[in-house]
């Protein structure tokens, strides 16, 4: 069994999955933090008839009657395998009383308020930009205000070459007088490091020994070309880490607490998870991925693979396109993904493609959405879901369900609303698998030296995939692209890789 | 946009929009939408860096004039401005903000006299918004107009060349601190100025084309400036960005993207070819077949020649409306394959020899 959580800002939904089945879900308000409302949630899905039923039965012919109002089940069969043999086996498991003793994961999808955002010190190493174009250009003031960047000489070539040495003097400063402002977060960013990140690890080591105990995220773990936003992404990382640890920390207490031994995870923005190790090291992959696990969990509640999807939360709906289970991604930035990008500054990650409607006042833009994706992506599947997809007095849910626009009416026919439909969220999150990626620029005049690089590539996805949480045994690279760079010379490549595994 | 038809002709519509004279703040998110109706090769990290270099000049310095070149005196000096260079390394290597003025102080150190104003080489995305900053840094207006019409890979495939002017003597500025002044016949520049590119960083802005206003007037592509201000504003049909005709070619799916091989020592390219197949949705089912090199230059339906360049020949994603790069056009995507006519410079003669397909050594079947 896996257990997804949809920590939003109005519930909490807790969905547990068999066989990537739906089994059971609950909704409970969100109040008092993530932490705090995934006891409750877990609490009422312990207590839930649906849930003793399912594992002391095992039979899924006794799921408490049939598809009902949030709070009770809601139940989809498990195709082809009805009442697995194995329920009974995983009720309660050696070492980890209660009913979730045999869970094999928990995916939660959690946005880290903004709030929480630290101060980092953020260090640049290239050429004085444009003031325009300087660190933290666009970020709003309440991270700005207590940071500290500098520019320093360092950086290389896309082929690989220095374009200058690193003036280490200017980093030990740099890191000394940010020690000094009491900052532990630093986001350090290189000119090149898509090619060569020695410079980022040079610096790295000597701001761990000016100031011990720092967190530092260097921008080639996130290494696609683009200065901007990878240190845009490395700086949202830093910022994002002490209250991930956070986060991490008590989700994992509340686990224990609960008897539940398995792995805690976080559900990535774009598709796929991470444990919660390696969440609380790279936060900015897994942050703001509500939007994404309930494009995933539409349609595995369908059960299709491919589909338009809209998700009406109390506060909007968004519109998405899965494919091949995976959401399709946007044009890359970030901005489109509600409360990814702090003021709306550009960062370099493959978030799924949104568009966004607020009822009753969208609905022209709603249907132009829709329009759309019908365009792009011909001939799929509508599903409707999420928090608010039912009509206010369908739903005895916990929402403050009587201010709820009519979101079914307002999209016309056309549209589906699978069993569980209010669970997507979690159910996408609890159906994840874990997945990394590795991104970097490779410069290889022969064919030969291509191939070395391409495989250089894929052990290093493979080994991120693992501390990433995937069984070793499991590992495997999903995809690697190649494409030459334009207007540069032969030999350049944009090298993507895709590792992929599970966590059991 | 449906298919198969010629567009509404914008030209008919041409004195609806009140023409811009100054682009300021305001207008650069216009300009920066319309720069993009029909641009490939725009990363957006560097389009962002551009905007945004652009943002704070515009803010710090007050609009820019934009003059017709009519309107300057006709022996006022005029340099056009342009990236040179790759936009993935303009992303990287961020400009320190002095590029601009570097390099057209340089071209005035050679010409021996000052610039009155300057006029865009092209008017494709970071390419409308490099010039404006130019024009900005050195507190002179910018020409409405521009040197092609569209975007062609190599440095000489102007309408300036065209009408007589020569590239050099011209000057590049990069993000490094380099500054280095070409001066060689038309034909030798892009050779020279290639390798400099690399070793500079990777992109430079270039100060080129220097010439007398009543020279450029003769010889330019009119009102592209306020055009794309025009077609940039909410609401506005894409053809507004086409003054010359557009016409969609088909509407299908990307079925392969087969990368040709490596070219030779001969080759005078910037990059490898590259062929793209687009299978037509419902109709006639048609295999459309593009021929690329940084951009594509040609477009066989079934074998027949469908357009060639100087035409413009681009992808635009049916998913969200944006041109596809040819470094990312990928089988499964759904397009529509649009065909801009270039201007009537290009469809002369001497139009058709420097800006034709047999320049990137592509023979027309048929």
């Amino acid at each position: 069994m896996r257990l997804g959580v949809d920590a939003g800002r109005v519930a909490t939904k807790v969905a547990a999955l068999r066989d990537g089945a739906l089994v059971v879900g609950v909704s409970v308000p969100a109040r008092g933090g993530v932490a705090v409302s995934l006891r409750r949630a877990l609490t009422a899905l312990r207590e839930s008839p649906a849930l003793r039923d399912s594992l002391h039965l095992g039979d899924a012919p006794g799921l408490g009657g049939g598809p009902g109002p949030r709070g009770s089940a809601d139940r989809r069969d498990s195709r082809g395998s009805p009442g697995s043999p194995g329920v009974r086996a995983s009720a309660p498991g050696p070492g980890a009383g209660g009913p979730y003793g045999g869970a094999e994961a928990v995916v939660v999808t959690a946005d880290l308020p903004a709030g929480e955002l630290e101060p980092v010190g953020v260090l640049r190493i290239g050429a004085p930009a444009h003031a325009a174009l300087g660190p933290l250009a666009g970020w709003p003031e309440r991270v700005r205000g207590a940071s500290r960047t500098a520019v320093v000489r360092g950086g290389h070539t896309l082929t690989g070459f220095p374009l200058a040495p690193l003036d280490r003097d200017a980093v030990r400063a740099f890191a000394a007088e940010a020690g000094r402002a009491g900052l532990t977060s630093f986001a350090v960013t290189a000119a090149g490091s898509p090619t060569s990140a020695a410079h980022e690890l040079a610096a790295a080591a000597l701001i761990a020994a000016e100031v011990p105990g720092a967190r530092i995220t260097l921008s080639y773990e996130f290494g696609r070309p683009g200065l901007r936003e990878r240190e845009n992404s490395a700086v949202l990382n830093a910022a994002l880490r002490p209250a991930a640890e956070r986060l991490a920390d008590e989700a994992g207490d509340v686990l224990a607490r609960a008897g539940i031994g398995a792995p805690l995870c976080f559900a990535r923005n774009a598709g796929g998870l991470v444990g919660a190790e390696y969440y609380r090291r790279y936060p900015v992959v897994a942050h703001a991925s509500a939007a994404g696990s309930a494009l995933a969990g539409a349609v595995r509640l369908a059960g299709v693979d491919s589909a338009i999807v809209a998700d009406a939360s109390p506060r909007e709906v968004r519109l998405g396109v899965v494919e091949a289970g995976r959401p399709r991604p946007g044009p890359g930035g970030g901005a489109d993904l509600p409360g990814l990008s702090p003021g709306g500054v550009p960062l370099n990650m493959s978030l799924p493609m949104l568009r966004r409607a607020v009822l009753p006042a969208g609905r022209e833009e709603l249907l132009e959405g829709v329009a759309a994706l019908r365009r792009a992506a011909p001939g799929l599947p509508s599903l409707l879901v999420g928090g608010a997809c039912r009509k206010a007095g369908d739903a005895g849910g916990a929402d403050r369900a009587g201010e709820r626009p009519d979101v079914a009416a307002a999209l016309g026919p056309d549209w589906t609303v699978p069993a569980g439909a209010e669970l997507a969220g979690a159910v996408g999150a609890a159906a994840a698998q874990v997945s990394a990626e590795v991104e970097r620029i490779v410069y290889a005049t022969g064919r030969a030296e291509l191939e070395h690089e391409l495989a250089d590539a894929r052990d290093e996805a493979l080994a991120r995939v693992v501390s990433a949480g995937a069984a070793p045994g499991s590992a495997r690279v999903a995809s690697v692209s190649r494409n030459p760079l334009s207007y540069l010379p032969d030999g350049l490549y944009r090298v993507r890789v895709v590792a992929a595994g599970t966590t059991g | 946009m449906t298919g198969g038809g010629v567009e509404d002709d914008p030209r008919d519509r041409a004195g609806d929009a009140a023409r811009a004279n100054a682009v300021g703040a305001g207008e650069l998110g216009f300009l920066a939408a319309g720069s993009r109706v029909f641009a490939p090769g725009a990363a957006d990290s560097s389009f962002r860096a551009a905007r945004e270099w652009a943002r704070g000049l515009l803010t710090a310095n007050g609009p820019v004039p934009l003059v017709d070149a009519g309107e300057l005196p006709p022996d006022a000096m005029v340099a056009a401005v342009s990236l040179v260079g790759s936009t993935t390394a303009f992303g990287e290597y961020l400009p320190g903000g002095d590029e601009p003025v570097r390099a057209v102080r340089a071209l005035e150190g050679r010409l021996g006299e000052r610039i009155a104003a300057v006029v865009p080489l092209n008017t494709a995305a970071e390419n409308a918004l490099l010039p404006l900053v130019a024009a900005a840094s050195l507190g002179v207006p910018l020409v409405d107009g521009d040197g092609t019409g569209r975007v062609f890979p190599l440095l000489e495939q102007t309408t300036f060349a065209l009408g007589g002017v020569t590239p050099a003597p011209l000057a590049l500025a990069g993000p490094l601190g380099d500054v280095v002044v070409v001066d060689s016949a038309a034909q030798r520049v892009e050779e020279l100025v290639r390798p400099l590119v690399l070793a500079a960083g990777g992109w430079v802005v270039a100060a080129c084309y220097p010439a007398r206003a009543g020279k450029l007037a003769e010889s330019l592509v009119p009102g592209s400036v306020s055009r794309l201000v025009a077609a940039g504003r909410p609401g506005a049909p894409r053809a507004v960005a086409a003054p010359y005709g557009v016409r969609v070619l088909c509407s299908g799916r990307v079925t392969a993207v087969e990368q040709g091989p490596e070219p030779g020592p001969g080759r005078r390219l910037p990059s490898r070819p590259a062929s793209i197949l687009v299978r037509e949705h419902g109709g006639l089912a048609r295999l459309i077949r593009l021929e690329a090199y940084n951009e594509i230059l040609m477009a066989l339906a079934d074998g027949a020649v469908a357009a060639t360049a100087p035409d413009q020949i681009c992808l635009i994603s049916t998913a969200d409306g944006t041109v596809v790069d040819v470094d990312r056009a990928a089988a499964g995507m759904d397009v529509e394959v649009v065909v801009l006519r270039a201007a009537p410079a290009w469809h002369t003669g001497a139009g058709r020899a420097l800006g034709g397909p047999q320049v990137f050594g592509l023979g027309v079947p048929g």
